[in-house]
């Protein structure tokens, strides 16, 4: 009988060990950038970036498909280095940040590949949430500044009359648009 | 595709207008019904040509507006112009509307997630519902028609305001609602005659115009509304645009109480009354066209850049017209 609390202690000790495998990372705002670029009149490309973003990802080793992901992008701080461009963008001829403030992405299902994880998930603009499939490069900790830092870079294409842009602003700006992430976490 | 879309709107309805005048020809009752049917095809059709329909089921401000908050008032004007139902509850249902506009307007948006107060809700509930009673039973007494044209006219100053404070597709449908109403006054006012001749000296020969006025009233009002909230439209320029046509119809109240006077008559002209109310609208077309130059039209190539750059660029501009490709004025158009 006395035996029994210990045991009890053994397994609650290796239950928390185990839950704690995954290792808990904050989107590191200062080290990160989501950009974003689309055609301009099929000759050159236009760039910016979404200055407020927020995100938090869940990395477990040993057991990758216990790994989580999430991004929470506000539509309202897009910034492509031209005020009165930006505010044009914030309107419903593109992205409505009034209607649709956030640009969400959660993962639903990760797998390890060699250089990173693939990571399956929805994305949500616009108000039109879509299946996407990220391939994201990276995932090495390392400790510097006093934190455990780790890092991730992924692409990704997307249609914007798929998440029911105004076609009547496709055209001068082109369709597909391509967003580009690099994100760093850190953890305690 | 604009001006298409505005004269198709406006002949589809004043065609159908003036269809639904010559079969009612006895019945004025249903010849405001009429009025209003000609009015909802007419901005169908426009919408159409425009290649702006409303998506189902609506997700923004501007579908709400065109799927639930129009046909919803539509309704209650066809109802008051066929007399199906009492004075009080057309009063109580056009409360109703008015009281739930701005929430179903922003519906699901930043703005009703705790920064705008109740009462700016209720303000502008009680300033929709005070202008559509009073005008529109003002126009029903009066058969007045420089309110309803008055409200054509901001529709269009509030379309052209909207687009060129960034949002086109916002600005350009309201021309087609316009040219809609635009359309329907015409034929009703054609038809009046008709209607004079048929005896009801009790709606001044214009069964349809109490209707008419109240769709632009309203129209006119969820427009600026989701102008202000979703595009760029100040909030000085949404309450000149509102003010216009209550501008029309002032006049005519303050002129009733005056004992008959050259002021009286002044104040009851048609041509002054125009004139008080274009005034801020004339204002708002000049800020929103400087706010423009100022801006966008750089953004759009409209206007070239300030300074020696100028030279330069008009220059490039000149060389890059040898390379223009087919496509390339319709994707300019667009823009």
């Amino acid at each position: 009988m006395p035996r029994f609390p210990a045991l009890l202690a053994i397994v609650f000790a290796l239950a928390v060990g185990s839950l704690r495998a995954a290792d808990d990372y904050d989107y590191d705002l200062v080290h990160s950038s989501v950009g974003f670029k689309a055609r301009f009149l099929d000759i050159s490309w236009i760039q910016g970036r979404f200055n407020d973003v927020s995100g938090k990802f869940s990395l477990d080793r040993q057991d990758p498909s216990k790994s989580t992901f999430s991004l929470t992008i506000k539509a309202d701080s897009v910034d492509t280095a031209n005020a009165a461009r930006d505010e044009h963008l914030r309107q419903p001829d593109y992205f409505d940040t009034k209607q649709f403030p956030t640009i969400e992405f959660r993962s639903t299902a990760v797998k390890g590949i060699p250089d990173g994880y693939e990571v399956a998930g929805t994305f949500t603009m616009h108000g039109v949430t879509k299946p996407v499939t990220l391939t994201l490069v990276g995932g090495k900790e390392i400790e510097a500044m006093g934190k455990k830092r780790v890092g991730f870079g992924t692409e990704l294409k997307l249609k914007r009359s798929d998440f029911n842009f105004d076609k009547g602003q496709i055209g001068n700006i082109g369709d597909e648009a391509i967003i580009v992430i690099d994100c760093a976490g850190q953890r305690d | 595709m604009v001006v298409r879309a505005v004269l198709g709107a406006g002949a589809v309805a004043a065609a159908l207008g003036a269809v639904g005048a010559g079969i009612s020809r006895r019945q004025p009752a249903l010849a405001g019904v009429a009025a209003i049917v000609a009015f909802v095809w007419g901005v169908v059709a426009g919408l159409f040509l425009l290649r702006a329909l409303p998506s189902l089921p609506p997700t923004t401000g501007l579908d709400r507006f065109l799927v639930i908050l129009l046909p919803v008032a539509l309704a209650i004007e066809a109802e008051a112009a066929a007399n199906w139902i009492s004075g009080f509850w057309l009063t109580a249902g056009r409360g109703c509307v008015a009281l739930l506009a701005v929430p179903v307007l922003l519906h699901g948006s930043v703005w009703l997630e705790g920064e705008t107060p109740a009462v700016v809700i209720l303000a502008a509930a009680l300033f929709l519902w005070a202008s559509w009673e009073g005008i529109t039973g003002d126009v029903r007494a009066s058969g007045d028609r420089v309110v309803a044209l008055m409200t054509v006219g901001a529709l269009v100053v509030a379309g052209l305001t909207i687009a060129m404070a960034g949002w086109l597709k916002g600005g350009l449908v309201a021309l087609p609602l316009a040219g809609a109403l635009a359309g329907a006054i015409l034929a009703e006012w054609g038809g009046g005659p008709t209607w004079r001749r048929s005896g009801p000296g009790e709606v001044g020969g214009t069964p349809g115009l109490p209707g008419l006025t109240a769709a632009g009233l309203v129209a006119l009002f969820g427009l600026v509304v989701v102008g202000r909230c979703f595009g760029r439209l100040g909030s000085a320029a949404a309450l000149l645009i509102l003010l216009a046509p209550l501008l029309a119809v002032l006049p005519l109240g303050i002129g009733r109480m005056l004992p008959d006077s050259a002021g009286q008559r002044l104040l009851r002209s048609a041509r002054y009354r125009i004139l008080l109310a274009l005034v801020p609208l004339v204002i708002v077309v000049i800020v929103a066209k400087a706010d423009f130059d100022t801006r966008l039209g750089r953004l759009v190539g409209e206007i070239p850049p300030p300074g020696p750059v100028a030279a330069d660029a008009s220059a490039g501009a000149d060389r890059f017209k040898l390379l223009r490709t087919p496509g390339s004025a319709s994707r300019r158009a667009r823009s």
